[in-house]
């Protein structure tokens, strides 16, 4: 298996992808290179070269059964061992910090066919975490500040995209209502009628995260990415990255996307019924056409607050920032309090005004 | 000289009765003096109003159909006064053995009197009166003004109805217009005491949905349920579209009216409501 690291040609140091150039930046000597040219470098080069070096790899012989299976490489920059799990495509080194790619694991089956570069950089990643505290006064006071981030780190995650097509029907009753007075008696006239719906409707690039590790909640909170800006995968993409490959197939993935194209057809069908249907039953199936392998850019903060550790991502394209905000309960009863006494003086001057 | 005092006699008796029954009254209403001061008099509510006796407003019981003894009219315009000392509402307890008034749009014979009977004489512009109508067998009562405000009172209809139904149909109209101050009275000094359970209820349900609107500016995780963001432009295809009428079926529920301006709308009952009795 190999380990890559992608040095500058220059000075031989690390080359790490700069979100907010959209170039790669030597982090000694400040060289930039476009993607054209880092292509160019690692086409003309072998994975022998220097520049993109082949590290020794082992995998750990005695696997211990309660522990998640690790592998051992060696840094080509500093020669240090390194550990990481099964499914780690592209890490760091603690020691020189240098970005180790671990191409065996992204190739064949699991070579992606398009990524989307970082735009968002680490900075701007802290700042959205930090803008999460604007009006939410709840927040314990820990929160939001940059000395509780345990860890943040930039991350490329698998992620399907399923192009599919719905297909069925949605029916039930409706009921119609008009009500009018007869002296002391309210009267009511209900039509029932019978409503039926069929009809098909198509997806396109619906995704899924293909990684166990990452909540799925969270993943599908920092949609939507903009697609349009998907670029063919290349490894240089990678570098200042951690990365991971998918340890959840297509087809067991296939679920979740299919189950959203099918309550999007059945939003539809129901679209076009004049009101709301009393008790209803359907049948809608979808049929998956395609599916692309991608790795999409997430930056993860953890942070631990009162000795809770709380997980936050943000969509490494857009800036979106998810995650639930923790409330401290102090804060929570004070406003509730302060709330209750507010509607109390509002509703005591109502009850005067109207006396 | 025996004739003579027989004239005598049935003259008294005579002048008593035609006294008795016209004790109430202050004047006649005509034309020109319809005695009217709350309402404007138009040819639209003429006749209403000369229909209407002209009463002295400080008797608060009129009892034309004679249902009470004098004892117990006494002890009625007592308690009265008790009433509009505790209360600030003026009172009024009529009852009658003919109805001269026609119905009203909704308003029944008995609505129509009650509040042609408040409305154009001179009692406050906040209070209550009670008839018991012999002609048409009802029992209605008429909130004026301020009282008005006790139609909200949940199940306020049915309990008067309830509890004075039965001394109405065991004739002890006595105890039906005590009844009626007394529940009236206690209705209305809770109706107007400061409501500190409605303000902590208000308060408390104020405070739990900006609560609950503010609390979900902290949850930014939610599960992603739909794909309209990845819909195929112009895909959707209805390949089966169909209504069918099934059937229909109506439903009547009693639903007495419990509020409303009460208007009979020829001129009189501003804000008030009747309709609540028997």
């Amino acid at each position: 298996m190999d380990t890559t690291v992608l040095k500058c040609p220059g000075c031989g140091s690390s080359l790490p992808y700069n979100a907010e150039k959209g170039l790669w930046v030597c982090e000694t000597c400040g060289a930039e290179f476009s993607e054209e040219e880092i292509l160019k470098m690692t086409e003309a080069k072998s994975d022998a070269d220097i520049d993109i070096n082949k590290s020794d790899y082992k995998e750990d012989t005695t696997p211990d059964p309660d522990q998640p299976q690790l592998n051992l490489y060696r840094c080509q920059n500093c020669g240090a061992e390194m550990v990481t799990d099964q499914n780690t495509a592209s890490t760091f080194c603690v020691y020189c910090g240098s970005t180790g790619i671990l191409k065996s694991r992204l190739e064949g089956k699991f070579r992606p066919k398009y990524v989307i570069p970082f735009s968002q950089t680490k900075q701007q990643a802290i700042a959205a975490y930090n803008g999460l505290r604007r009006r939410r006064f709840l927040a314990p006071s820990e929160f939001g500040k940059k000395e509780n981030i345990e860890k943040i780190s930039g991350i490329y995650i698998p992620f399907w995209l399923y192009d599919g097509q719905s297909e069925g029907y949605v029916e039930g009753e409706r009921h119609e209502v008009t009500k009018w007075r007869e002296g002391d008696y309210v009267c009511k006239k209900t039509d029932v009628y019978h409503e039926y719906r069929e009809g098909m409707e198509s997806f396109e690039d619906v995704p899924a995260d293909g990684s166990e590790k990452f909540d799925d909640d969270l993943m599908d909170s920092i949609e939507p990415f903009k697609l349009e800006e998907l670029v063919p995968f290349n490894y240089s993409y990678l570098s200042g990255f951690l990365a991971e490959k998918y340890d959840v197939s297509a087809e067991d993935d296939e679920n979740r996307a299919t189950l959203r194209m099918n309550n999007s057809l059945k939003q539809s069908l129901t679209s076009t019924i004049n009101g709301t249907l009393v008790s209803s039953k359907e049948d809608i199936k979808c049929k998956i056409e395609y599916v692309d392998y991608v790795l999409l850019p997430v930056w993860m903060l953890n942070t631990f607050i009162k000795g809770k550790a709380y997980t936050f991502a943000m969509n490494g394209q857009t800036g979106k920032i998810v995650g639930d905000i923790p409330i401290s309960k102090g804060k929570a009863i004070c406003f509730f309090l302060i709330l209750t006494a507010l509607g109390f003086g509002i509703a005591a001057l109502i009850a005067m005004l109207f006396d | 000289m025996k004739k003579f005092f027989s004239i005598i006699l049935l003259l008294i008796v005579g002048f008593n009765v035609f006294a008795q029954n016209d004790i109430y009254s202050i004047g006649q209403r005509t034309e020109s003096e319809p005695h009217v001061k709350k309402f404007e008099v138009t040819q639209g509510n003429i006749e209403y109003v000369l229909s209407t006796p002209y009463v002295d407003t400080s008797y608060k019981i009129y009892d034309y159909a004679e249902l009470l003894t004098e004892t117990q009219r006494i002890q009625i315009k007592q308690r009265c006064r008790e009433f509009m000392s505790k209360t600030s509402l003026d009172i009024a307890i009529v009852t009658i053995n003919e109805n001269p008034k026609p119905s009203f749009n909704d308003y029944a014979p008995s609505d129509v009197y009650i509040q042609d009977f408040y409305d154009y004489n001179d009692f406050k512009e906040d209070g209550v009166m009670l008839i018991i109508d012999q002609d048409y067998g009802r029992n209605r009562y008429y909130d004026a003004g301020k009282p008005y405000d006790m139609s909200f009172i949940g199940g306020r209809v049915e309990r008067y109805a309830e509890n004075m139904k039965p001394l109405y149909q065991s004739e002890d109209y006595y105890g039906e217009i005590m009844w009626f101050i007394d529940n009236v009275e206690e209705d209305y000094l809770y109706e107007i005491s400061f409501p500190i359970w409605k303000c902590s209820i208000f308060a408390l349900v104020f405070a739990l949905i900006f609560f609950s609107i503010h609390r979900r500016k902290y949850k930014l995780k939610f599960k992603a349920t739909n794909a309209n963001n990845y819909k195929k432009q112009g895909s959707f295809k209805l390949t089966q579209n169909r209504t069918n009428f099934v059937r229909t079926f109506t439903t009547r529920t009693y639903s007495p009216k419990s509020s409303g301006s009460g208007s009979s709308g020829h001129g009189s009952s501003g804000g008030g409501h009747s309709g609540g009795g028997f």
